[in-house]
């Protein structure tokens, strides 16, 4: 038979292929981590993508977590922005419509015989004093004419009535424009090129290669200092710095971590990244 | 692990090791080896109960990583711009306790290298996760002496370059 023909391999050969598949295996704690985001892929009905508390908790599970809801958000946002920006375009339309506002009266009192017109300020009427009818010729002249009302509007009044008298087609009033529709877009992108920093650091990390991961988390810093993995590149960088025999800088990391983000989620796998004796 | 679906989980334990080799051994870069692995799953699961029964799991396993694998390269091709805009990262050393390890296994991927696709996956199949000839005939889809001869032709193959390797190392440290 030809399987019998074949030559079993030497203990050289088979040590050789030994060292290539451990060194192409995956980790323990990937395998768990890639469980728990197969979980939230498979569950079924009652794990969507919208629910942020994975059947696995820990550090890795919220990794995931967050960036399932994050998608999510930015999703949303930008059915919103789309929505926000329909509604602007039919406000406008409608206001291109609506018939002009004529100017403020601005002008003298009009008058009837002589009187002014009354009932208080009219818009922009603004410093001039009403005065009261004039007496009709012939009328008592011994009466005097006292009390003369005059209407005189302050500086800070006549601001207010400006402002609220004033027609929108003369002064339109600002309005929030609405976000516009690249702006969750963009974000979503930013995401995923977050990600794709912190695997690429991820997958150096695994192969040995501390200094082309610390490379990548340099430019994940220097691209998103603020980025929603931020927590994550701190602890890669720590791991990264103690297997590259930097435990001196790995443990100041661990520290000023501890100290800053005391809360996280990841605080447990930050008080591992170098421990004492590496 | 799951409790909703133990058979699963344990098909999950069984073969995730191995999936995770062949999709790197099929040229999915190790960015994409999370996502790659997972997709694999996700189809397992979808489609467990489409396994015939006397087939090899790890052969069937070894068909949807190809197919996956083949999506991936798809994907990277329309992303490549992208990915050229990155630095590409230096090779720093690896760790002194892994060195051994990394150079045997450096050496091994330079020689599957230069062994053309046919040979190489038999020989991976078999040598590196110790599938047996039929099962690696049922995966490649391949006559089983085809896969006895080129078996044989890759044992070859290696073993003197595995001789040749530690005959220059002889000579390197006296």
């Amino acid at each position: 038979m030809a399987e019998r023909s074949i030559p079993e391999l030497s203990p050289a050969a088979r040590e050789m292929l030994g060292a290539l598949r451990a060194d192409e295996s995956p980790t323990a704690g990937q395998r768990r981590r890639q469980w728990a985001a197969l979980q939230q892929r498979v569950g079924g009905p009652s794990a969507s993508a919208a629910s942020v508390a994975p059947a696995v908790t820990g550090a890795r599970g919220l990794y995931y977590a967050k960036v399932v809801a994050v998608t999510m958000a930015l999703a949303a946002a930008v059915l919103v922005a789309v929505k926000l920006v329909g509604m602007g375009v039919a406000t406008l339309d409608e206001r291109a419509r609506e018939p002009a506002v004529e100017a403020p009266y601005r002008g003298g009192a009009e008058s009837e015989g002589g009187q002014a017109r009354s009932g208080g300020p009219s818009p922009g009427s603004v410093d001039r004093p009403e005065r009261p009818a004039a007496a009709a010729p012939g009328e008592g002249q011994s009466e005097a004419v006292v009390g003369t009302e005059v209407v005189v509007q302050t500086p800070v009044e006549s601001a207010v009535v400006r402002d609220v008298a004033e027609p929108e087609s003369v002064r339109p009033r600002p309005r929030p424009s609405p976000r516009p529709a690249s702006e969750p877009a963009s974000a979503a992108s930013s995401l995923m090129a977050e990600l794709a920093l912190i695997k690429e650091a991820t997958a150096a990390k695994q192969q040995g290669r501390t200094a082309a991961g610390l490379r990548a988390l340099q430019r994940h810093a220097e691209q998103f200092p603020k980025g929603t993995l931020a927590d994550e590149r701190r602890v890669l960088r720590a791991e990264l710095l103690c297997a590259a025999g930097r435990p001196d800088e790995a443990r100041a990391e661990v520290r000023s971590f501890l100290r800053q983000r005391a809360g996280s989620a990841l605080s447990g796998r930050m008080e591992r990244a170098c421990p004492e004796g590496s | 692990m799951s409790d909703h679906d133990p058979q699963f989980a344990a098909l999950y334990d069984r073969h995730h090791a191995f999936v995770w080799r062949i999709l790197r051994r099929l040229g999915v870069p190790p960015a994409s080896l999370d996502d790659a692995t997972q997709d694999v799953f996700v189809v397992v699961h979808r489609r467990r109960d489409t396994l015939r029964p006397g087939v090899s799991e790890r052969s069937w396993l070894y068909g949807i990583a190809r197919r996956v694998a083949a999506d991936v390269h798809r994907g990277r091709r329309r992303t490549q711009r992208k990915l050229e805009a990155l630095p590409s990262p230096g090779q720093s050393a690896p760790l002194d306790d892994a060195l051994e390890r990394a150079e045997a296994a450096d050496f091994v991927r330079t020689f599957f290298e230069r062994l053309d696709a046919g040979h190489r996956m038999v020989f991976v199949l078999s040598d590196v996760e110790g599938m047996t000839a039929p099962e690696v005939a049922e995966a490649l889809e391949l006559n089983l002496n085809t896969v006895y001869s080129r078996l044989r032709s890759a044992r070859k193959k290696f073993e003197r370059a595995v001789a040749r390797r530690q005959a220059r190392a002889k000579v390197a440290h006296g």
